[in-house]
């Protein structure tokens, strides 16, 4: 029969140096290897590789945003899903300005949201950010061209018309026949496929190896068990060279 | 009257102190943050109130190389719009310090800097660059021939990103006045 180890002798260095070991194997190798990987956060881009694990992103609670809005020019259709601005169905920038709508004219297809112009080409490529309206506006109501195909931007009662490279703008006549961006209904393909990818856009590599490594992807007590693999780490050092000078004690005798 | 003793009056006021100190570095970052001067203002206090009409400088394949010579990726625009009267010419840039872009307002005048100043600033660290003791190093600051700034430029500890950024912008904004000074 084997002899059950008495608990002070349990204490001892080595047996507590191998238990401690065993114990905290898994947390300490998740705290290197986490650690390790974000030493180098920029050399493997981990902040730009997106999640698209649908357990990890459920894990998160990522779903749909609260706030969807979309908007056909006719050739082009502009859409926010939270923050995410979408053109085409592809992301083209994060904001958090509620998007007004589109119109386009023969260069550029123009985006409006409450306090910005994005000026795109009919690519989708951004050619110019306009965050400083006309003057007098501080918000944009609405957004749309005249029947030359000036782009006009509306606040309250005030509008203003841009000549066509929207350099420069006038104040439009009240008589002006003016065609707004009104918001669009899509299918539920195009939904779907625009949540699929808000989804993957919205969690990046770097915050979750953050969060394995703090531990608080395990939720509130993840910290704690990683705080404990810290100090396993700790007494591993100290067990570690206690029995190494215990050791060589042991030989000088 | 009871006598104070040295000691009983050192921990109060050293407790206040600690506040202080905990106070400001709490406060500090919040108020960092924040639109210093609007672009459009800028603008106006630069032409003294009668800006000349803006221009386009498309920024073609040729010339985003140059950019990305200087920013290490290209500007994420295809055109940018600046302001000219005659050697002098107006630049609103933006460049991200660590997350977020810091807008610049940078006039070039007969090819040195002749006004730099942060607009926009929206990082939570690094705004120490906004002070006149960072931004008055740029005056009459030039590019030499290796495309460089003519002086160094002293960094700040702690806005490591914010300074490099800034100095960047500076490069560019230089290199956009020659390409529309010498532009036939």
């Amino acid at each position: 029969m084997r002899r059950r180890t008495p608990f002070r002798a349990q204490l001892r260095p080595a047996p507590l140096h191998r238990r401690v070991g065993i114990g905290a194997a898994l947390f300490i190798i998740v705290l290197a290897v986490s650690g390790l990987l974000l030493n180098h956060t920029d050399t493997l881009k981990l902040d730009q590789r997106q999640v698209d694990s649908s357990l990890l992103l459920q894990w998160y609670g990522i779903d749909m945003p609260d706030q969807a809005s979309h908007y056909d020019s006719g050739s082009h259709r502009i859409s926010q899903l939270g923050e995410q601005i979408y053109f085409n169905s592809q992301p083209l920038l994060s904001s958090k300005q509620p998007l007004i709508g589109i119109t386009s004219n023969e260069q550029l297809t123009i985006v409006a949201l409450s306090n910005t112009l994005l000026l795109l080409s009919h690519e989708g490529e951004l050619v110019e950010r306009l965050d400083t309206l006309p003057q007098g506006m501080h918000k944009i109501d609405a957004i749309g061209s005249d029947t030359d195909g000036n782009v006009a931007i509306r606040q309250g009662e005030r509008m203003v018309v841009a000549d066509q490279e929207l350099l420069s703008w006038q104040a439009a006549a009240p008589q002006l026949n003016i065609k707004w961006s009104q918001a669009s209904q899509v299918d539920a393909a195009y939904s779907k496929n625009l949540l699929s990818n808000y989804r993957q856009q919205t969690l990046d590599y770097e915050r979750v190896l953050l969060d394995l490594h703090s531990g608080r992807l395990f939720g509130q007590w993840g910290p704690y068990v990683m705080d404990a693999a810290a100090v396993a780490m700790v007494l591993l050092a100290l067990t570690g060279l206690w029995r190494s000078l215990k050791g060589r004690a042991r030989k000088r005798c | 009257m009871p006598a104070v003793s040295p000691k009983s009056s050192l921990v109060p006021s050293l407790a206040m102190l600690l506040f202080a100190l905990a106070w400001l570095l709490a406060a500090t970052p919040a108020a960092a943050r924040g639109t210093y001067l609007p672009p459009a203002d800028f603008i106006q206090q630069s032409f003294a109130n009668q800006p000349p009409a803006p221009k386009l400088l498309w920024l073609d394949k040729e010339l985003q190389k140059s950019v990305n010579t200087i920013l290490g990726h290209d500007y994420p625009a295809l055109r940018l719009r600046y302001w000219r009267q005659q050697q002098r010419s107006l630049w609103v840039l933006e460049e991200i310090g660590k997350e977020q872009p810091i807008t610049l307002g940078i006039v070039v005048n007969a090819g040195a800097i002749e006004t730099f100043e942060v607009l926009i600033f929206r990082e939570s660290r690094g705004s120490e660059i906004r002070h006149p003791f960072f931004t008055r190093q740029f005056d009459k600051v030039s590019l030499d021939q290796d495309g460089q700034l003519s002086s160094t430029v002293d960094g700040i500890s702690g806005a490591t990103l914010s300074v490099r950024a800034a100095t960047r912008l500076a490069r560019l904004a230089l290199l956009f006045h020659q390409q529309v000074v010498n532009r036939p």
